[in-house]
């Protein structure tokens, strides 16, 4: 009420009525001795201006430290302004995000979002080493590398390779395998250095460090990114919901003022609100279930959970034999074919999986929510499982874990078939990565696009079942979420691989928005943009999880290999980190450096945290409890405000035709309660027609959005009595 | 204006009938209480307001802000009074009405009976019981029906459900026993007549009367069951009489000895089953000297006699006991399979001490995180002084001296939330409080350097008794109950038990000894000598203030001594389980050896200490995944201050919004009363004491309201 009577300040306050006169004049004194800043008071342009003229004192001109403040202050929201620029990317792809926002709604536009986040994360870490290791490697000159140490191997078998091999090895496959590569910088081979006296930099150091720097620094931009996402249960507890009224009026940008950007707002506004009404239908639905019917649910939930378990761990024991076989048939003649074995397992099983999911749990009459989550879930634990067991694969072979094999004897790792064994890591994770790579090109060109063209072209009952392809959101993302852990976990074995992946990322982008653009349609079911973010960037960490545990298990216990790389001298590649420091610092450095490193400090700083997490918790806690207490009071002041409007707007339409006329005569008056209802500034009122039937359910607030209107008839004016009027 | 507000909440609630059903009464009454505040408003200033609705609904305007006043009484003068048909209207809105108004009750239990039975039905048979459609439509537009509809519907619904679900369901009716008496008897006469004709022979009400007469006195044992209970719990009738005689911030002190004590019995239950009851059973072949008389002194010094027995560290050797499984609770120690693995003492040292402060950490997040979640309750002095004196009476208080004692607790804690508002109030108070919170925190850092250089001393064990034994003696003759101070010396007693427990693995049970006399010595002291605090604090706060002191500062500075010592310390090479290592740790190491040695069998037992234990990458893993939960939950707790400051604007705009229509429901009144001329309107106490029964007064309205 009082807003409104400020809104009409450009013009004399004559009109409202001496009420509103007095109203505003109060609101103005307010606000001119209120200290906040103009810029966060929720009024229009104008009478911010006018709000900030009436502020300075008259005849007062602001002083030479005042201005000099205000000129920091400028400075530093441009910076900021900046800052938050590089962040997203120097407005990379801003109009195509602006588009694909606007023509497909905020769930999937959060895909692309999250492609571009993805890019300049590996963007990032590529500099990152590029500046780190590679600079200094190319400036301080290499040693060109001895002979090789020929130390004798009690190998069994034969050394030579058998011919035929050499027959596939042309160019173009040595560029897919990576094997053209092998003796440049991509791979860990190619890089040497003297020993640790000789120079005051440390390659080795810097190249240790770099991946696991830049594993923390993606560690801290996911979380930092999933802190934006985050849900908004935790903060307003359960069953609570947004009321569709702040949608309808505070949703436009007013910044808006070409029609095409018009259009594509209001088209993200109506996906919006379809999105809106459908979870709350959902919610509704799942309110409404009774103790059998979940019970029934749950069994039904756990029968198809344990078939998919059952189902991912066949394709991860599939995973297992496909590595196996192919690393034991190394001399077989169809090598080259059996190189791509393990990769084609993976990708077969990863896109056979999730159809498989589908049709079981489409068997099994699930709830819509509920069938989406499974899917998704089981989704993940297969991309990443298959992963994971394609990396332990790899260290059976070759680090002959679990397994004692005379050629892993002298050194931990099989020197016979391996001769630097972090190239065929290496190898393998750059195969995957382009494996997936070309894959997903080859499933746009090769079946999307035709598909589109034949169901475009040819009319039946089959193509109109086939229909274009459905732009999928989450198994786009696992795609991308697999992509980027393969670079994670290549990282230390092949140092250019986020390069790669940079340039992968940046033309997935496009091939993605042609095939979304072109070739797709868009799902009919609408994925929220707040609740996806969280999601996708909990998978990203862990997958960053997934591509830490084995590298810190190989950089701290496990031999590198003897004559080529960096830490051939060492026991372990983490040995450089002692060694080097012992070596540069101080006693008390050391002392002090032993000391973090060991349990002495690893168990209180542990204990430290948890008490720590313990105080945040229950601080959450607490706040929660003070949430709903609060939203329990806002509603009882919300019904007495009804209450309230009910009896004023009966008494008015009684006390109409008796009053006389006066110079302020109700009769006026009388028509306000018509503009009552709609002015209320309240999101969660309940609306006059059920205040009671609110209560009694337990609906939250926010159920109810009121409808305006009614109150003009005088017939709900009051559909429920209280006790007091009623009982002489 | 805002206490004629206030008025009719303070009359409704400390009204003579708690019933719902005298509305009009209360109505009544209004008027002579309204008009004694009034007259009583011209005397007194705006800071009397009331506290209640001047926090909730004006927000901003704080008593002595302008602007509030002007704001709800536009047509007014000076004096804030309604008329009593606005203050009827006031009294009517739901939230004064919250549980009285019995048609809303019944209606709303009526909604929860249909549904309860639908439930029923529909799981029982699904599709085949057709709900019916009157009812649907009733569901939909319950308040359309009156009150009597809706009792013998409610009724009839009720006789639908099964016995217990019921009885279920009128229990938890806020209504009054008679009332539901009354429900009760009908709904069950209903349902009686069918079934009585069926069997007819009067079984039913023995069986039944067996059965109630059963669960009867189940009821009754476990009444007397809860009346034991006060027994079980140690010092509750004291620490009633002290929290009533001195508040609850002398309470907190003698609750938070208390704590103390559970800690200390935590602490010494493992360390008693493990090193001190194995250690006394197999006693070390050869001692290193002969065992000095007892003189009596010892007590005090704690040397001597003393140094040589299961007291202290040096006793204990560092021989395994070759005997199959002296304990069968430590698992891992003692699998049955492995062919009874030694018992071996240095390692039983080192790991009981370590489960024993796992366990005291546990105990002490789990206190901490409660009374955290206690003190962060972010608005609890909105209403706290209405809750307190409105809410708090215990009515199944009935022995005389209990309710004295409820009464002198009530009346204190009166006293500590007016003084703290008090102290809100007054910025010079607040400094003198901020003055007295840099004092303790000086008197804490004294306190911590004390206990390190203590500490330093502590190698060898022997002063602590007597520095415990000391302190015990000392305070006996107090002026005044100085709170502060016996709280840090508590907590510094506590700490050097903690940092003198590896030591020393008796000295839980000296600290507990020690709390046992305190606590007597302090309560009689305290009796005796003592006044109640002059300025009474309020507790909630303090109680957070103790625990957190008493985890951050002192329970992680012993565990960090601890870890310390036991990682970076050579032990003594002459005594105790650990001699000839290099570290306490060591000792782990060499079992490792040990089993790995022994066999294949419990391979998994040394891969797990290498990786999880010593291998600290796994730690560090673990504590960087525990900071980003922190992190999340920080970013949480960050955004749930954001709503909850949304939802206090949101209601102190809804407060705005419900004052201004009171001013217009009020102007509309006035204008009726001018309208129809009469003198009397112009004087409003006439008005009041002509309308005793606002109702009749206004027959149409009446009129209309009884037609719906």
């Amino acid at each position: 009420m009082q807003r409104r009577g400020l809104a009409a300040s450009g013009q004399p306050p004559g009109e409202p009525g001496p009420g509103s006169a007095e109203l505003w004049e109060q609101e103005m004194e307010r606000l001119c001795a209120s200290r906040v800043p103009v810029r966060a008071l929720p009024y229009p342009m104008e009478d911010k201006r006018v709000i900030w003229w009436l502020r300075v004192p008259d005849g007062e001109q602001p002083s030479c430290w005042e201005r000099w403040l205000r000129k920091r202050q400028m400075e530093r929201r441009r910076l900021r302004d900046s800052v938050q620029r590089l962040a997203r990317g120097f407005g990379l792809w801003e109009a195509a995000l602006y588009e694909i926002g606007g023509l497909f709604g905020t769930g999937i536009q959060s895909y692309f979002t999250f492609l571009r986040f993805l890019l300049l994360l590996n963007l990032l870490t590529f500099l990152l080493t590029a500046s780190f290791v590679l600079l200094p490697l190319v400036w301080l000159h290499p040693p060109v590398p001895g002979p090789a140490l020929n130390l004798t191997l009690q190998c069994p078998g034969s050394d030579q390779p058998p011919a035929g091999l050499q027959r596939f090895h042309n160019q173009f496959w040595n560029i897919l395998t990576g094997r053209a590569f092998n003796n440049t910088y991509l791979f860990y081979g190619a890089y040497r250095a003297g020993p640790e006296t000789s120079s005051a930099y440390s390659v080795r150091l810097a190249y240790l460090l770099s991946p696991l720097f830049c594993l923390l620094l993606c560690f801290c931009g996911t979380l930092r990114r999933m802190v934006k996402g985050l849900p908004q249960k935790p903060f307003l507890g359960r069953g609570h919901r947004r009321a569709l009224s702040t949608k309808v009026f505070s949703s436009w940008d007013f910044c808006i003022h070409v029609p095409e950007a018009a259009f594509l707002k209001k088209r993200e506004i109506s996906k919006e609100f379809k999105v809106e009404l459908e979870e709350q239908q959902r919610f509704e639905q799942v309110q409404q279930q009774t103790g059998a019917q979940r019970a029934y649910h749950l069994l039904t939930y756990l029968r198809v959970n344990l078939l998919i378990g059952l189902l991912v761990a066949g394709a991860i024991s599939a995973i297992f034999w496909a590595t196996k076989y192919s690393q034991d048939n190394k001399e077989e003649e169809l090598f080259l074919l059996l190189q791509y074995l393990p990769p084609g397992v993976i990708a077969m099983v990863n896109f056979l999986g999730p159809l498989l999911f589908v049709f079981l749990v489409q068997l099994e009459n699930l709830p819509p929510n509920t069938e989406v989550n499974v899917i998704l879930i089981w989704c993940v634990v297969l991309k990443l499982t298959s992963l994971g067991m394609f990396s332990f694969s790899l260290g059976q072979t070759v680090l002959c874990l679990g397994r004692n094999t005379t050629s892993c004897e002298s050194y931990s790792y099989n020197a016979c078939d391996y001769q630097c064994w972090e190239n065929s890591v290496g190898e393998e994770f750059y195969k995957l990565s382009i494996f997936n790579f070309l894959l997903m090109v080859a499933f746009t060109f090769l079946v999307t696009l035709p598909r589109r063209l034949l169901v475009d072209r040819l009319s039946g009952q089959f193509w109109a079942w086939l229909d274009r392809e459905e732009f999928l959101v989450p198994k786009n993302v696992l795609d991308i979420v697999a992509g980027q852990t393969v670079t994670w976990m290549g990282l230390f074995y092949c140092p250019l691989l986020p390069l790669l992946n940079t340039i992968f990322i940046f033309l997935t982008f496009y091939i993605k928005k042609y095939t979304l653009l072109k070739n797709s349609r868009t799902s009919p079911r609408l994925f929220r943009a707040s609740s996806s973010t969280f999601f996708f960037q909990l998978v990203l960490l862990l997958g960053l999880l997934l591509a830490v545990l084995p590298l810190g298990y190989v950089v701290t216990s496990i031999h590198s290999s003897w004559d080529c790389g960096l830490f051939g001298a060492y026991s372990a590649p983490w040995q450089v980190v002692p060694e080097l420091v012992a070596l540069h610092l101080p006693l008390v450095g050391q002392r002090t450096l032993h000391y973090l490193s060991s349990n002495a400090f690893s168990f209180p700083l542990l204990l430290l945290l948890s008490l720590v997490l313990t105080a945040c918790v229950s601080q959450a806690k607490a706040n929660a409890q003070a949430i709903q207490e609060l939203r329990k009071q806002l509603l009882w002041q919300v019904k007495d405000k009804w209450h309230l409007v009910e009896d004023l707007s009966r008494l008015l339409s009684k006390s109409g035709p008796i009053d006389s006329p006066e110079p302020e005569s109700p009769r006026p008056r009388a028509s306000r309660p018509r503009s009552f209802c709609p002015g209320f500034p309240c999101p969660g009122s309940p609306g006059p027609r059920s205040p009671w039937l609110g209560s009694s359910l337990g609906h939250p607030a926010g159920m109810h959005s009121h409808s305006p209107g009614p109150h003009g008839s005088p017939v709900p004016v009051c559909r429920f009595r209280y006790p007091s009027t009623v009982e002489p | 204006m805002a206490f004629a507000l206030e008025v009719p909440e303070t009359l409704e609630d400390w009204g003579q009938e708690p019933s719902p059903y005298d509305e009009d009464e209360v109505h009544h009454s209004f008027h002579q209480l309204i008009q004694e505040q009034s007259q009583w408003a011209g005397a007194s200033g705006p800071e009397e307001a009331g506290l209640e609705l001047q926090e909730m609904g004006l927000g901003s305007s704080t008593p002595g802000a302008p602007g509030g006043d002007q704001q709800v009484t536009p047509g007014l003068g000076d004096t804030p009074v309604y008329s009593a048909a606005t203050l009827r209207i006031l009294a009517s809105m739901p939230s004064r009405t919250i549980g009285r108004s019995r048609g809303a009750i019944i209606s709303q239990y009526y909604n929860r009976t249909v549904r309860l039975r639908r439930r029923r039905a529909s799981g029982q048979l699904p599709g085949g019981a057709r709900p019916s459609l009157r009812a649907h439509d009733l569901e939909l537009d319950p308040t359309a029906r009156n009150e009597e509809e809706k009792r013998s519907l409610l009724i009839r619904e009720l006789r639908g459900l099964t016995g217990v679900q019921q009885d279920q369901m009128l229990r938890g009716m806020p209504l009054s026993l008679a009332e539901k008496r009354c429900l009760r008897e009908e709904s069950q006469i209903l349902r009686r007549t069918p079934r009585d004709k069926v069997d007819g022979r009067g079984v039913w009400s023995c069986c039944s009367q067996l059965k109630y007469g059963c669960v009867l006195a189940m009821h009754s044992l476990w009444l007397r069951l809860l009346g034991q209970l006060p027994a079980l719990k140690p010092w509750h009738y004291a620490l009633k009489r002290i929290g009533g005689q001195f508040g609850s911030s002398v309470l907190s002190y003698f609750l938070f000895l208390k704590t103390l004590l559970v800690f200390n019995a935590l602490l010494l239950l493992p360390l008693l089953a493990f090193i001190v009851g194995v250690g006394a059973a197999f006693p070390p072949e050869e001692l290193p000297r002969p065992t000095p008389t007892f003189t009596g002194l010892e007590l005090l010094t704690g040397g001597g006699y003393f140094t040589s027995t299961v007291m202290y560290y040096g006793y204990y050797s560092n021989t395994t006991l070759n005997e199959p499984c002296t304990s069968p609770l430590e698992g891992s120690e003692c699998t049955p399979e492995a062919g009874g693995l030694p018992y071996s003492m240095p390692l039983a040292y080192l790991f009981t001490v370590g489960a024993a402060f796992f366990i005291t950490c546990i105990t002490l997040v789990y206190s901490m995180s409660r009374s955290f979640g206690e003190s962060y309750r972010v608005d609890s002095n909105s209403a706290v002084h209405a809750i307190t004196t409105f809410c708090s009476w215990d009515y199944k208080v009935t022995q005389k001296w209990a309710s004295r004692l409820q009464q002198d607790n009530l009346r204190t804690q009166l006293k500590e939330l007016l003084a703290e508002w008090q102290m809100r109030q007054d910025p010079q108070r607040l400094c003198a409080r901020l003055r007295s919170g840099a004092v303790l925190a000086c008197v804490w850092l004294l306190c911590l350097g004390i206990t390190l250089a203590c500490a330093l001393a502590l190698t060898l064990g022997m002063p602590l008794p007597r520095l415990v034994s000391e302190k015990k003696m000392k305070r006996q003759r107090k002026p005044e109950f100085d709170i502060a101070r016996n709280v840090l010396e508590l907590i510094y007693g506590q700490t050097l038990t903690w940092l003198g427990v590896l030591f020393s693995p008796l000295l839980p049970a000296v600290q507990i000894l020690k709390l046992l006399l305190l606590f007597n010595i302090k309560k009689t002291s305290l009796m005796a000598n003592c006044q109640a605090p002059r300025r009474p604090w309020l507790a909630a706060r303090m109680s957070t203030v103790f625990a957190t002191l008493l985890c951050f500062p002192a329970f992680l500075g012993a565990a960090i001594f601890l870890c310390y010592v036991v990682w970076q310390v050579k032990p003594s090479s002459r005594c105790g389980p650990f001699q000839g290592l290099d570290t306490m740790y060591e000792a782990g190491k060499v079992w490792v050896l040990r089993l790995e040695r022994a066999g294949p069998q419990l391979s998994w037992l040394p891969w797990l200490y290498r990786y999880l234990l010593e291998n600290t990458f796994i730690i560090f893993l673990l504590s960087a995944l525990l900071l980003a939960v922190i992190y999340l939950n920080i970013q949480v707790v960050k955004g749930q201050r954001e709503v909850i400051c949304l939802l206090k604007e949101q209601i102190s705009n809804e407060g705005d919004d419900k004052i201004f229509l009171i001013n217009k429901i009020h102007s509309v009144y006035d204008r009726k009363e001018q309208s129809r001329g009469g003198p009397a309107g112009s004087s409003r106490q006439a008005q009041a004491s002509s309308t005793p029964l606002p109702f009749p007064k206004d027959p149409e309205a009446g009129g209309l309201l009884l037609h719906r």
